[in-house]
């Protein structure tokens, strides 16, 4: 249990130390960014499970030629709902999930900037999603692809209200993933603990700043888009009708302008925990830091310079297509660079092949087949074959799910002793990654070669002569080895959060400043604000005869008044004895109290506000009306009720107490 | 406390399992390889029918070769890693050399990729330029493609011909395309024969292809494109040139009258129609569309119109024109075919 030299003689568990809120109340009314997100994480797991639900269908579906198990319309919905369930419900707040509970913690923090916003984001996050999938009840989910190309989602040629949930959703998900972009951008740029310059961060930490920038840049592309597509739906104007004067293309641009973006938006999260999880299990510093960084800033770039990569066959001209086929090539260069920094640092280093670096290295074993097969396509004569067929399909399931789900996977395994307080089961652990390595290669795989058979995707159906069948059968027998995979997580995971063991406070033994607190950790993260010297606070601390003396490029000034051992205890801060208590004055306290962030359930009434409104474009303009009501109230008593908590961190229960300002 | 977590990590035979474990899925990927190129699909982009597929499937196989190399380098260089981290030698303070990069090594893995883009940017810009206009040829035939849900429309505008779902070309003629599209976004694919255009509605694109052999090959539209675009094949026949132009002279010509059901079964049980449509008791076995056993004995066509041989033609010539929104191409049958059929349809009681 004692983990470190640093603990205390008395380890202290949450509760010794805080009374948390218990019951569903202080859940729907919480701003802890650590419950808000186990929100996310409940609620992206949820989804996950419902798309890889529909997944199985589609599987299911195209096992045979010319299969009666399902319509086409009941197909041309699922595989739209597949497409942005995993997308916006699943890996996007899978990658909130972790931003929302580690980001405070890694940069020594007490909460996030807007801890009321964060909530905010999470409510429209969840209306979002119930927006999209209502549709389901009436037989009308979405059903004209994620991407929704013009003018297919024209009233002419869409006329039920399909199209129309997937709008409106969308518009409350981009909200949400706006509000929270700028929240995680502020938080990270204004409270990272003393010492911790932009160049000591944990890559974590710095790749969801990049990933929100991504999201501030690219998301008022597609709302702008979405607009438009609701302004023709809903008031008949002319965007994107080409008997009007308006042109579909339009759509595609405005859509890729965001829809690229997005893809580093899904992936670069993935890259900062494996980042994480590497140096860790490789107990070696993670190699060419400052390369990593920019490398994440340099993809983040030219992401913005490619986006017309996925139109090479809407015609537009050989010179467009030669600009965004070497850009998109160009891309290659930092994602190589990251690549290339991994493997230096599990090399020499002592590997342990615990459950998350199984799945670290998973990342990087499939993330090499999809970077590959993406640099084969930015070629537009190879892309003019590839586009629209299975090998494309392909090609972003090894960049989706062999590279962003084997990162947030192998982020789940490595912070669940942080987040649950308890250890997950190893031997399962290892079952899950072996059999979803597996299962997605048996998957995605062969359909490399049913696209290079000519096989297009998004056909609900195919034909015995046109040679696809012994493929489709082979694909859909390797995802039913992937949900077995899966039914091992759940079983994991469930399993452990009862009879698990209890996890020790740093059980990894990791670098980052979340290791140095409580599992779980208290509500207010850190007794005293920690003061980084060190780009790998904990192992600076833990081993100075190694990292001690070490230049890591990073120190920026010298901590005059703080020696060594001075230093250590501000690093773990918590309840472990009373000497430094008077520490917490300096601007963090409240004399011996900490302030926290008010419990508010005004952020779900403005979100539900917004949901409502924009529901209401379904029901009638009186229920516009009411969302918008609610909307404006909902900002206005959020803006005029106390904010903040003082609580004191005490050794007792019931001295747990709070002062309202 | 380091010791103790490599401690409870499994030992060396942890490296040999993992080394074990990825000959056998390398040995499985390559045999799965084999197998894939050998199971050939008649919309297999690997078949050359013709120059422009030949040309993209230079660059791709220029790709697929060197994509391999870099695959192996690297999942090779982190598959070592992995193994000699597991077996690297304990330091004296138990932690292994903190080494914090290599400013050399990172320029290197930069300078290396670039030179390979830059190798494989060559053919790619070369091709795509070449591609992008028609070459010269003394055999050049103009077509206008029009997609609609969920068939395609060809017209020969120099030749006063049109066709639905099958497009006549002679082969080793240079096929000059013109792209458009009557509703939606669709996309003309004949992957034997070239990578696909979209037909973009309010815009013309361009495309050429040319057919080296005679024979029929399969197209799929490649865009979604609504309820019907999985069943929006269709297929290109390349004849030999007397045939092409003696197929254009039959479209030319007057309908003929009365029609032989004897080719009219031939023409349903043996083609396009038995995909989606069952007649007892012979080949045609579909399900996608009604069964038309006892068609004869039926009031009406597809519920909408009485069934006269008047409407039966009108129906076979263009299905969505008499019932909007039906699922139903048009079949792309002549008109001599067209009184076949109803002659044969007509047979059945």
């Amino acid at each position: 249990m004692a983990s470190r030299v640093s603990v205390g003689p008395v380890p202290v568990t949450s509760e010794q130390t805080f009374a948390q809120p218990r019951g569903v109340w202080s859940w729907i009314t919480t701003v802890d960014h650590k419950r808000i997100g186990i929100l996310y994480l409940l609620t992206a797991l949820f989804f996950f499970a419902v798309g890889g639900l529909e997944a199985m269908l589609i599987r299911v579906q195209l096992a045979r030629p010319n299969s009666e198990f399902m319509s086409a319309d009941t197909y041309n919905q699922m595989f739209t709902m597949h497409g942005t369930t995993m997308i916006f419900l699943a890996i996007m707040p899978l990658s909130g999930a972790f931003f929302n509970f580690l980001v405070p913690l890694m940069i020594g923090a007490r909460d996030v900037a807007f801890p009321r916003l964060n909530a905010f984001s999470y409510w429209a996050l969840l209306f979002g999603a119930i927006m999209i999938n209502v549709g389901w009840l009436f037989g009308e989910a979405p059903d004209a692809g994620w991407f929704a190309y013009a003018n297919l989602t024209s009233s002419a040629y869409s006329p039920g209200n399909n199209v129309d949930f997937w709008v409106l959703g969308i518009q409350i998900l981009g909200l949400s993933s706006l509000a929270a972009a700028f929240n995680f951008l502020i938080t990270i740029v204004n409270m990272r603990a003393p010492g911790m310059g932009m160049m000591r961060m944990p890559i974590f930490v710095w790749m969801t700043l990049i990933t929100a920038i991504l999201i501030i840049l690219a998301f008022p592309a597609l709302t702008v888009g979405v607009t438009m597509l609701m302004l023709d739906r809903f008031y008949g104007s002319n965007f994107f009708v080409p008997e009007a004067g308006g042109s579909p293309l339009l759509w595609q641009h405005l859509f890729w302008v965001f829809g690229h973006p997005e893809v580093y938006i899904l992936i670069l999260p993935a890259f900062g925990i494996i980042s994480e999880v590497l140096p860790v299990f490789s107990r070696k510093p993670l190699f060419g830091y400052s390369a990593v960084v920019f490398a994440g800033a340099g993809i983040a770039v030219l992401g913005f310079s490619v986006w017309a990569h996925h139109m090479f066959t809407v015609g537009m001209g050989p010179v467009p297509n030669s600009i965004f086929a070497i850009s998109t090539m160009l891309i290659a260069l930092p994602t190589g660079v990251k690549i290339f920094n991994w493997i230096g640092t599990v090399w020499g280093g002592h590997v342990s092949l615990k459950t998350p670096m199984l799945f670290a290295l998973g990342l990087i074993a499939l993330f090499i087949v999809g970077g590959i097969s993406g640099v084969m396509h930015a070629s537009p004569p190879v892309d003019s074959q590839h586009q629209d067929s299975y090998f494309v399909v392909a090609h972003f399931h090894y960049v989706l799910f062999g590279g962003s789900i084997m990162g947030l996977f192998s982020g789940i395994y490595y912070w669940f002793p942080k987040i649950s307080g308890r250890m997950y089961n190893e031997l399962m652990g290892q079952i899950h990654f072996w059999l979803m390595f597996l299962g997605m290669n048996l998957t995605f795989f062969p359909m490399h070669w049913l696209g290079v058979q000519g096989m297009p995707r998004r056909i609900y159906t195919y034909d015995d002569s046109q040679g696809w069948n012994d493929w489709n059968m082979f694909v859909t027998i390797g995802m039913f080895v992937l949900v077995v995979s899966f039914v091992f997580f759940a079983a994991n995971m469930l399993m452990s959060l009862v009879v698990g063991e209890r996890a020790p406070d740093d059980p990894w033994d990791g670098a980052t400043l979340e290791w140095a607190i409580s599992s779980p950790p208290p509500v207010y993260n850190f007794r005293t604000i920690p003061l980084v010297t060190s780009r790998i606070p904990l192992w600076s601390e833990k081993y100075p005869e190694v990292y001690g003396g070490d230049d890591h490029g990073a120190h920026s000034y010298e901590q005059p008044d703080v020696d060594d051992e001075h230093g250590r205890e501000h690093m773990v801060p918590g309840a472990h004895g009373d000497s430094h208590e008077h520490e917490a004055h300096d601007a963090h306290g409240h004399d011996d109290t900490i302030h926290l962030p008010n419990p508010s359930y005004w952020p779900l009434v403005t979100a539900g506000g917004i949901a409502i409104a924009f529901g209401g474009f379904l029901v009638s303009y009186i229920m516009v009306g009411v969302g918008v009501a609610m909307t404006v109230i909902g900002i206005f008593a959020w803006a005029l009720e106390p904010a903040i908590t003082y609580v004191a961190p005490t050794t007792s229960d019931d001295a747990a107490h709070d002062h309202h300002a | 406390m380091v010791r103790r977590y490599l401690g409870v990590s499994p030992g060396r035979g942890g490296s040999g399992r993992l080394i074990r474990l990825a000959s056998v899925a390398a040995l499985a990927v390559l045999a799965l390889s084999l197998s894939g190129c050998l199971d050939e699909s008649p919309q297999s982009t690997a078949v050359i029918g013709g120059e422009h597929n030949q040309r993209i499937w230079d660059v791709y196989n220029w790709l697929w070769i060197g994509s391999l190399f870099v695959f192996i380098l690297v999942e090779g260089l982190l598959l070592y890693a992995i193994v000699r981290g597991r077996a690297a030698p304990r330091t004296a303070h138990g932690r292994p050399v903190p080494v914090h990069g290599n400013t050399r090594l990172e320029i290197l893995w930069t300078v290396i990729p670039a030179i390979v883009i830059v190798l494989i940017g060559i053919p790619t810009l070369t091709v795509l330029r070449d591609l992008s206009s028609t070459p010269e040829h003394d055999n050049t035939i103009k077509v206008d493609i029009v997609g609609h849900q969920f068939y395609f429309e060809f017209r020969y505008p120099e030749l006063e011909v049109s066709s639905t779902n099958t497009l006549h070309i002679p082969a080793g003629a240079m096929i000059d395309i013109n792209l458009q599209s009557a509703d939606v976004i669709h996309s003309f694919w004949v992957p034997r024969l070239a990578g696909k255009t979209d037909n973009v509605p309010g815009r013309t694109n361009y495309m050429w292809l040319i057919a080296d052999e005679p024979g029929t090959y399969a197209g799929q539209c490649a865009e979604f494109c609504g309820l019907g675009h999985a069943l929006m094949r269709f297929q290109v026949i390349a004849h030999e040139q007397e045939d092409f132009d003696a197929w254009v002279e039959e479209q030319l010509a007057p309908p003929t009258g009365e029609g032989d059901p004897t080719i009219g079964e031939q023409l349903v049980t043996g083609g396009s129609c038995a995909a989606c449509h069952a007649i007892e008791g012979t080949a045609a076995q579909g399900v996608v569309g009604p069964p038309l056993t006892g068609f004869a004995s039926r009031p009406e066509i597809a519920g909408v119109v009485e069934n006269t041989p008047e409407n039966l033609a009108a129906w076979l010539a263009n299905p969505p024109a008499v019932k909007p929104g039906t699922a139903m191409p048009p079949p792309g049958l002549t008109e001599a075919q067209i009184q076949h059929v109803i002659a044969y349809l007509h047979t059945l009681e």
